[in-house]
């Protein structure tokens, strides 16, 4: 008994090493059988593929451990169902009639807000199953339902009323940017040459606006990638420890220093002494709530809760934070 | 003379100003930092007081800048 025959055919005493080749056989053939007859997940199939893959596994299983069992048959059997798979999805691609027959149609079970009791019968659906899709497609109220759907493929689509659907861009009338495709144009400090052809953008582009956050050699960027508007994000492989600042706080500061030189200026431009009076105390509380937070809005708390907070730089500024904050800076601390 | 708006203006950044200080003061876990922000903010309301005040003198002296 060759080692081929034993693989192929029925026999007695089946060999390790020809059991591990029907194994390879049959496999190498389902993978084959089941691209050909389409990517569809296992989710989103009609019964009838469903049915059919099930089969296929079935007929593929026994020859893979039997040895009374031959591959030929099986074998034959798989890629005759394959064909006629194919063949049935081709012929309704061409005649709806055909498609309605094998994959059956969609049965609305809801229409504005009124349950169609006889059409959830005929779906074999209990109100229960129908309350339970309604509830995880967060419509939990019938008078919210304008039409629910049972697809073919055993999903249940749920259409809102117009009163219950979030407001887009359009009703608001904001202006809607079209978001696009984002590119990924640098992973691991490596250019992608492809998407950033794409994107039509250049290595010069993309290298200038690195320069311009900062970054010199490629190798700082873990992910580089840029939406349609040409906005670029970046993530550096050194983001743990530091991590993008936040400009809150400089701005705050720049607006009071701003509003205090207003109001020192409101001071000179009045002729009423008693408004002076009151613009100059205005600006002196300001410059004097600023002066105090200069250390917290100055040293930019990048690594807080990471790092202890830096010295800050001068005596003054040391005494001024004793005073407002005492026990900040306790030697030994920090 | 359109100093009325101005001051409106100027009021009402720091007001805002306030507002950052006193929700950076809830944001922050460093205790003295907190009472830092607290203490600003506090401050700056001292400077909103007077301004307040003058903003109601001006809409008095001249009825036309009211609700400016």
């Amino acid at each position: 008994m060759t080692f081929w025959q034993q693989v192929f055919f029925s026999v007695d005493i089946l060999s390790l090493t020809a059991l591990m080749m029907r194994g390879i056989i049959m496999y190498t053939l389902i993978v084959l059988v089941t691209r050909v007859m389409g990517q569809r997940e296992v989710g989103n199939m009609t019964t009838f593929d469903a049915v059919v893959t099930i089969t296929v596994g079935n007929i593929a299983a026994a020859p893979m451990f039997n040895n009374e069992d031959s591959v030929i048959r099986p074998a034959i059997a798989i890629v005759t169902l394959g064909v006629l798979h194919v063949m049935t999805s081709a012929a309704g691609t061409r005649w709806p009639h055909w498609r309605r027959l094998v994959g059956g149609q969609p049965v609305v079970l809801i229409k504005d807000g009124k349950v169609l009791e006889e059409n959830l019968r005929a779906a074999r659906l209990t109100l229960d199953d129908l309350m339970q899709e309604l509830r995880l497609k967060e419509a939990p109220r019938l008078s919210d339902v304008e039409v629910a759907v049972m697809e073919p493929r055993g999903r249940i689509s749920v259409i809102k009323r117009p009163q219950v659907q979030p407001a887009t861009r359009g009703d608001l009338g904001l202006p809607a940017q079209r978001t696009g495709l984002p590119a990924i144009l640098v992973v691991d400090g490596k250019i992608q040459h492809k998407n950033l052809k794409q994107a039509g953008l250049t290595e010069g582009w993309l290298r200038a606006r690195l320069r311009r956050s900062g970054i010199t050699d490629l190798k700082q960027v873990a992910v580089a990638q840029v939406d349609a508007g040409g906005a670029l994000y970046v993530d550096r492989t050194d983001d743990a420890l530091a991590p993008p600042v936040s400009r809150a706080k400089p701005a705050l500061a720049a607006r009071l220093k701003k509003t205090a030189a207003q109001l020192e200026r409101f001071a000179l431009d009045t002729a009423d002494p008693e408004a002076r009076q009151q613009y100059r105390e205005a600006a002196r509380r300001v410059r004097e709530a600023l002066e105090r937070l200069a250390p917290l809005l100055r040293a930019s708390d990048r690594f807080a809760g990471v790092l202890p907070t830096p010295e800050p730089e001068s005596d003054e500024a040391k005494r001024r934070l004793e005073r407002w904050a005492p026990g900040r800076n306790k030697p030994g601390e920090g | 003379m359109p100093v009325g708006s101005k001051v409106k203006q100027c009021l009402a950044n720091l007001e805002s100003a306030q507002a950052d200080l006193e929700s950076f003061a809830l944001e922050t876990n460093d205790q003295a930092a907190k009472q830092l922000y607290a203490q600003c903010a506090q401050q700056v309301k001292g400077a909103i007081e007077p301004l307040k005040q003058r903003v109601r003198q001006i809409e008095h002296e001249e009825p036309q800048y009211r609700g400016y």
